[in-house]
């Protein structure tokens, strides 16, 4: 490369080493990765508590004091989907991603009134259940 | 430069690299069907060839933009860097399949254009969670067909060395595009603290080994010659091996100083092919070779042999006390030398 070139090219990369790993940051930093391998019998545990749960087809919700456990009954077609809450004011909040059917556990600070299953691609709500 | 095309013979070196890049890829996406089947049965097989293909792609990515700092740290990886742009090609292809099963199976299926119905799909642009990332991965996803297309030959002879040049520089701009694709979009709804992980460990190794690099060039820019007269003083004779040559700053250029048959010759150091330092190469019958693509040039005259018709500049030499001096001007393109003779 002459001069130029490598001028160029040394701007070019300040500017992705500065942009890039801020997008990544600021993308994930809200995201808990739910990746701990959570085995079958700690979901029949949950699933056998004495505490109030709600339920359809697809998923199970059991509401803690600080946290709602969540159970996806059976894997879902949609390539990606999303959890949210809506409080009694109708505001929706971000619990987090949801893969594979499992048990999830997503902390909340107030209880939740409806949990609803998000498709982000087709950008249609895949299930809602009014606790 | 050449206004028409000519042939560059292959050789058997490159088929086998060929050979080895379409192997490792078919290895890689059979092992990606095996794993996911086993711990997901329930993939569909779009969703399969989505991620075996979209993985695929991401990794030679890094692998590709490793190559050019790894071969300025070390020659060891000048080989492979000879068949660089198969592998760009071959991981456009990748691509492009991952980009058309996703374009197919998201937006194909409805009754508008999927072209419009990937722009226009999710508008929800001040979003993090739910940002349209698809627009991202299809922007690429232009940036490496124009690549892909513009990457033979015949294109680098008739767009100029120059526009080929930034075309492809355009590369990194791609691959911006595609880490916040992959961020913004499968890392929000099915990434892992593993996969993360090891998208932030590649971009790592991707950036650390440019910046190293970098540095070591800008060492090499802001190294001054001493001046006597008009002329700089170079290195002693003893410095440069036979057929080999050493490289040196003048002015904000680089000059190959290339030793051939005890005789001392200096031409641009910036190959006309790619870009590529020919200092690095070496004398092979009686041709500075191109450590990059094998493109040569006579060093009496920085002409390439017929019939090619690439030139560099060439620089007058003088010798005193067995100290090399480099006029500091340079002769046109392709002007005839007399090789400085040296009796060692």
């Amino acid at each position: 490369m002459n001069f130029k070139q490598r001028k160029w090219h040394g701007l070019i990369w300040i500017i992705i080493i500065l942009v890039v790993p801020t997008i990544m940051y600021l993308s994930i930093k809200d995201i808990s990765y739910n990746d701990n391998g959570i085995k079958n019998q700690e979901i029949t545990a949950s699933s056998e508590s004495n505490l109030p749960f709600k339920e359809n087809d697809l998923i199970k919700v059991i509401v803690r004091d600080d946290s709602i456990d969540i159970i996806i009954k059976r894997p879902l077609k949609n390539a990606s989907t999303l959890m949210y809450s809506m409080d009694s004011d109708g505001k929706k909040r971000l619990l987090g991603q949801i893969g594979e059917a499992n048990f999830y556990n997503f902390k909340t600070n107030n209880t939740p009134k409806v949990i609803v299953l998000f498709d982000t691609i087709k950008n249609i709500e895949i299930t809602k259940l009014i606790l | 430069m050449s206004v028409e095309y000519k042939l560059v013979i292959w050789n058997p070196f490159k088929k086998q690299y060929d050979k080895l890049i379409g192997l490792s890829m078919l290895s890689y996406i059979i092992l990606f069907a095996v794993i996911t089947l086993i711990y997901n049965s329930e993939t569909s097989i779009e969703t399969l060839v989505i991620r075996s293909f979209g993985s695929l792609a991401l990794i030679m990515l890094h692998i590709i933009l490793s190559i050019g700092p790894l071969s300025r740290l070390n020659t060891k990886f000048l080989p492979i860097l000879y068949n660089r742009r198969h592998l760009g090609v071959s991981m456009f292809i990748a691509a492009l399949i991952h980009g058309g099963f996703s374009l197919f199976q998201f937006h194909a299926l409805g009754d508008v254009n999927p072209i419009y119905s990937l722009f226009t799909s999710n508008l929800d642009y001040d979003s993090v969670t739910n940002f349209p990332f698809q627009i991202l991965g299809f922007l690429a996803l232009l940036i490496l067909f124009v690549m892909a297309s513009t990457s033979h030959d015949f294109f680098l002879a008739n767009l100029s060395a120059r526009i080929w040049k930034r075309l492809h520089m355009l590369v990194y701009i791609a691959y911006g595009l595609i880490i916040l694709h992959v961020f913004l979009g499968a890392f929000q709804q099915e990434g892992t603290s593993f996969s993360v992980g090891l998208l932030v460990f590649g971009f790592t190794i991707v950036a650390v080994l440019h910046l190293i690099s970098a540095i070591k060039e800008l060492k090499f820019d802001f190294k001054k010659l001493a001046k006597k007269d008009n002329w700089l003083e170079v290195c002693h004779v003893n410095e440069i091996e036979n057929d080999r040559a050493k490289i040196f700053t003048i002015g904000k250029e680089r000059v190959a100083i290339f030793k051939h048959n005890n005789t001392f010759s200096a031409i641009h150091n910036v190959c006309k092919h790619q870009g590529g330092p020919l200092g690095e190469g070496k004398i092979i019958d009686g041709c500075i070779t191109c450590p990059w693509h094998g493109y040569q040039y006579l060093p009496h005259n920085g002409q390439s042999p017929p019939p090619f018709k690439e030139k560099v500049s060439t620089y007058e030499l003088k010798l005193i006390n067995q100290i090399i001096y480099i006029n500091p001007e340079p002769f046109e393109e392709g002007t005839e030398i007399t090789p400085l003779k040296c009796s060692i």
